[in-house]
């Protein structure tokens, strides 16, 4: 069903992505996650998500990493960051990076919805 | 009576020379037969008898005038002798053999004080002293018993006694003759007191001389016109310890006082050239100098004078050597004194109050740029020496003793020296008062303190730069500190609220998820409460995440030079220990930025010890940092030489949690926090390395403006 969005959800912590699997899946659309950066980049070429939510800081491969790859690339889906990581200069670091947006946790799954939703739409 | 006294002298005179022409006719015929070789039995007898009645005759002749002009004769001769003898002045005295006295001429009426009637006929012992008398009266006894007189025809020396008994020295000579059987003393008496008087004199004057030079209290010698030396006194051997035996000749004394014979030729020189002036000129011999060897070896200095006394020659010595050995401690005290003053710049004067007028050490005139003496020193020419602004001084010091009265004082003043140069004095001084408390006289020293006010100065400027220097760590140390806490804090609190936030997270979306649902109300108010409270700490993470990057951000004008130098100086030292020295190459064109004290130190140290870091195992570091102008801001060229940096990471150094460092070493951050300050401040940064030859940071930043503004980075 080509209506359905599929959205990766990459994070480290399991239950996170669970929580946003149910959230974003009770939103209508399809959902894969991953805990690992590296995993994540193969799902994209596997999967093909049209949007992806990114955390920064993974073991492994961090959110960062997996985002300036994605543009060196540009190849990927626009990427929701969603990072407890808050340091000057970061979101500007990171919308520079590739990012469409950066949401700071814990999210509001609402802005989530709208932001995705937004993302969506302006395509 | 005189007529016929003529015609005897006239007969005995021609008797006589009858006598004499037979002697000689006799003695002359007897010489011719004896050489004419006639020998007559008949001469001789002849002759012999020839000469007896010649001799014969006068006897016979005078006999017979005796016989009839015996009185007359007597008469005569008695008074001729008489007019002799009273007109002596010498005492004649005859007495008979008994001593009893016949004869008392003028002489000894003078002499014994007793006029002839008192004494004719009285026993001679009346004017002999008693002592004498055994002695006289055996020597008359003797002369009467046939024996010779012991004192005839001598002259002796003995007293007599003068009327009254006084006692006089007397000299006698003593004739006998006999009349009739009778023998008959005379004495011719003179009174010798006076030359005995005079004797006595030159005697006693004779020893009061020789005792004077031998107890005379300076050494003295006698020496004769042969130049032997006759007498030393007892200091003379005191002093120099000869004796006369050890230097019995002028000769001996110099070449014994005078070893050194240069030395003794001078003064032997000296010495006769002062002689001769005496001699000729009859001058008073100048009082002249030698330094004598003593018999001990020891050495004095003497002083000798000379005079003649009769034909001998007196040399008097003074002994010199304790004042000259005080003369040359005086000498050598002055010496010492001056040496002082000059090396301690120290000099000393005295003023009159009344006169003005004072006296100055050579010292003082040389701290004043002057030669010794070179002036009268004055107070009104003190007052000139001084700088214009501080003469009023003087004045000053005037008042405070003449008016207030105070007694000692110091000051400062400024002088100019005669090439111009300007020194500074301190001077104290002190008031001399008389009895009545009057001050009469001041006396000060003044020490040359310019170099002292150079090296204040100098030490004032040192002493202040010291203190900005200082206040420039502390400044910089307090930029560090906030810096290392901000950035401590930040770390932590970066780590904190990710570590809350992460599960804060998970709570939040699971609470939303069930919110979604269809619940009781009882639970929906429940999940909204936890809703709540997940906020509250999100809020509690955010706000202690803020608090480390959170703030203003405040640009000032900064010499990124300057800024550098004083961000290095809180690390160069450490990085000196591991031996990485900084390197300087700092354009004069650098200009002045406008940027943040905090956050461009923040970007040194961390350039700083991301270098340390790296160059650690080096074993020599070198860290370069050259500025120079760059558009209308600075370029900052950072480099090291380090192991560089692999090319497959180079790309990553800025991304935040980058780190190549050991875990819990870095947090991944300081190149990233460096890359974000350097574009907050609207600059850029880049990085150049190839493996194995070190790192360069190149760094633009704009001048940018001044002020403050938020520099939120949520």
């Amino acid at each position: 069903m080509k209506d359905r969005k599929k959205i990766l959800v990459v994070d480290d912590e399991y239950s996170l992505c669970k929580n946003l699997k149910t959230f974003l899946v009770s939103e209508g659309y399809d959902v894969l996650f991953t805990t690992n950066g590296e995993q994540a980049l193969d799902m994209i070429i596997d999967e093909k998500p049209d949007l992806m939510t990114l955390d920064i800081r993974m073991p492994g491969m961090d959110g960062y990493e997996v985002l300036k790859k994605l543009m060196l690339e540009r190849t990927g889906p626009p990427v929701i960051v969603i990072s407890a990581i808050d340091i000057p200069g970061m979101e500007e670091k990171l919308i520079h990076a590739g990012a469409k947006a950066v949401l700071l946790k814990p999210v509001d799954l609402k802005a989530l919805a709208e932001t995705v939703k937004s993302i969506f739409n302006a395509r | 009576m005189k007529g016929a006294n003529t015609f005897k002298r006239f007969l005995a005179v021609k008797f006589a020379v009858f006598i004499v022409i037979i002697f000689a006719v006799e003695t002359g015929i007897m010489f011719m037969f004896a050489r004419l070789n006639i020998e007559h039995t008949l001469i001789e007898p002849f002759l012999d008898s020839f000469i007896l009645i010649l001799v014969m005759t006068p006897t016979i002749y005078s006999l017979f005038i005796s016989l009839m002009r015996k009185d007359e004769f007597l008469r005569y001769s008695k008074e001729k002798y008489r007019a002799l003898v009273q007109t002596a002045n010498d005492a004649i005295i005859s007495i008979d053999a008994a001593g009893v006295v016949i004869f008392w001429n003028a002489g000894a009426e003078k002499i014994f004080g007793y006029v002839e009637e008192e004494v004719v006929g009285r026993n001679i012992a009346l004017i002999m002293p008693e002592r004498a008398l055994d002695l006289h009266r055996a020597g008359l006894e003797r002369v009467a018993g046939g024996g010779e007189p012991r004192i005839i025809g001598r002259t002796v020396s003995m007293e007599g006694v003068r009327k009254g008994g006084e006692e006089f020295p007397i000299d006698l000579s003593l004739a006998m003759w006999e009349v009739e059987g009778k023998k008959y003393f005379t004495s011719i008496i003179r009174d010798v007191t006076d030359r005995k008087k005079a004797e006595e004199e030159l005697r006693r004057s004779n020893e009061d001389f020789r005792e004077i030079i031998e107890n005379s209290p300076e050494p003295m010698a006698l020496s004769d016109e042969e130049q032997r030396i006759v007498f030393l006194n007892k200091k003379f051997t005191e002093i120099f310890g000869y004796r006369l035996a050890d230097i019995p000749t002028v000769e001996e004394w110099w070449s014994l006082a005078y070893p050194d014979p240069s030395h003794r030729e001078k003064i032997q020189t000296e010495w006769n050239r002062r002689v001769d002036a005496v001699v000729r000129e009859g001058v008073e011999f100048a009082p002249m100098e030698g330094n004598v060897v003593c018999k001990n070896g020891r050495r004095r200095d003497i002083v000798f004078t000379f005079s003649f006394i009769g034909n001998r020659g007196l040399t008097m010595f003074h002994d010199v050597t304790e004042r000259k050995a005080i003369e040359n401690e005086l000498i050598a005290s002055q010496t010492m004194l001056a040496k002082a003053q000059k090396l301690a710049h120290l000099g000393n004067w005295e003023m009159d109050l009344q006169t003005g007028k004072g006296t100055w050490s050579d010292e003082s005139y040389r701290i004043f740029g002057f030669e010794p003496g070179a002036f009268e020193p004055t107070c009104d020419k003190f007052k000139s020496l001084l700088h214009p602004e501080d003469r009023n001084v003087v004045n000053k010091i005037l008042q405070k003793i003449l008016v207030e009265g105070i007694s000692s004082f110091e000051f400062d003043a400024r002088i100019i020296m005669p090439d111009g140069k300007e020194g500074v004095v301190h001077d104290k001084l002190e008031v001399v008062a008389d009895k009545d408390g009057k001050p009469v006289k001041i006396t000060g020293v003044n020490y040359d303190i310019t170099e002292r006010k150079l090296y204040e100065r100098k030490l004032e400027r040192a002493n202040l730069e010291l203190s900005k220097a200082m206040e420039q760590i502390r400044q910089a140390q307090d930029v560090m500190i906030r810096s290392e806490k901000l950035a401590a804090i930040g770390t932590l609190s970066a780590g904190v609220a990710h570590e809350i936030l992460n599960p804060l997270n998970i709570i939040s979306t699971s609470v939303q998820l069930m919110q979604m649902d269809e619940l009781p109300a009882k639970m929906k108010e429940m999940l909204a409460g936890i809703m709540t409270q997940v906020r509250r700490a999100t809020k509690i993470a955010n706000n202690l995440r803020m608090f480390a990057h959170y703030r203003k951000s405040q640009k000032v004008a900064l010499d990124v030079r300057e800024f550098f130098n004083k961000t290095a100086a809180l690390i160069e030292g450490d990085l000196q220990l591991d031996n990485i020295f900084i390197q300087r190459d700092f354009d004069s064109d650098t200009p002045i930025i406008y940027a943040d004290e905090d956050n461009i130190a923040q970007v040194f140290l961390n350039l700083m010890s991301n270098a340390r870091d790296a160059m650690r195992e080096r074993r020599e570091g070198a860290i370069t940092v050259k500025t120079s102008k760059f558009g209308d801001g600075v370029e900052i060229r950072f480099s090291d030489n380090g192991p560089g940096i692999p090319a497959n990471i180079i790309g990553k150094i800025f991304d935040p949690f980058f780190t190549t460092k050991e875990p819990g070493t870095g947090t991944g951050l300081g190149l990233s926090l460096l890359h974000t300050i350097i574009t907050d401040h609207k600059g850029s940064v880049s990085v150049e390395s190839e493996e194995g030859k070190g790192a360069l940071f190149i760094i633009h930043l704009p001048m940018g403006s001044e002020g403050g503004g938020r520099s939120e980075r949520n």
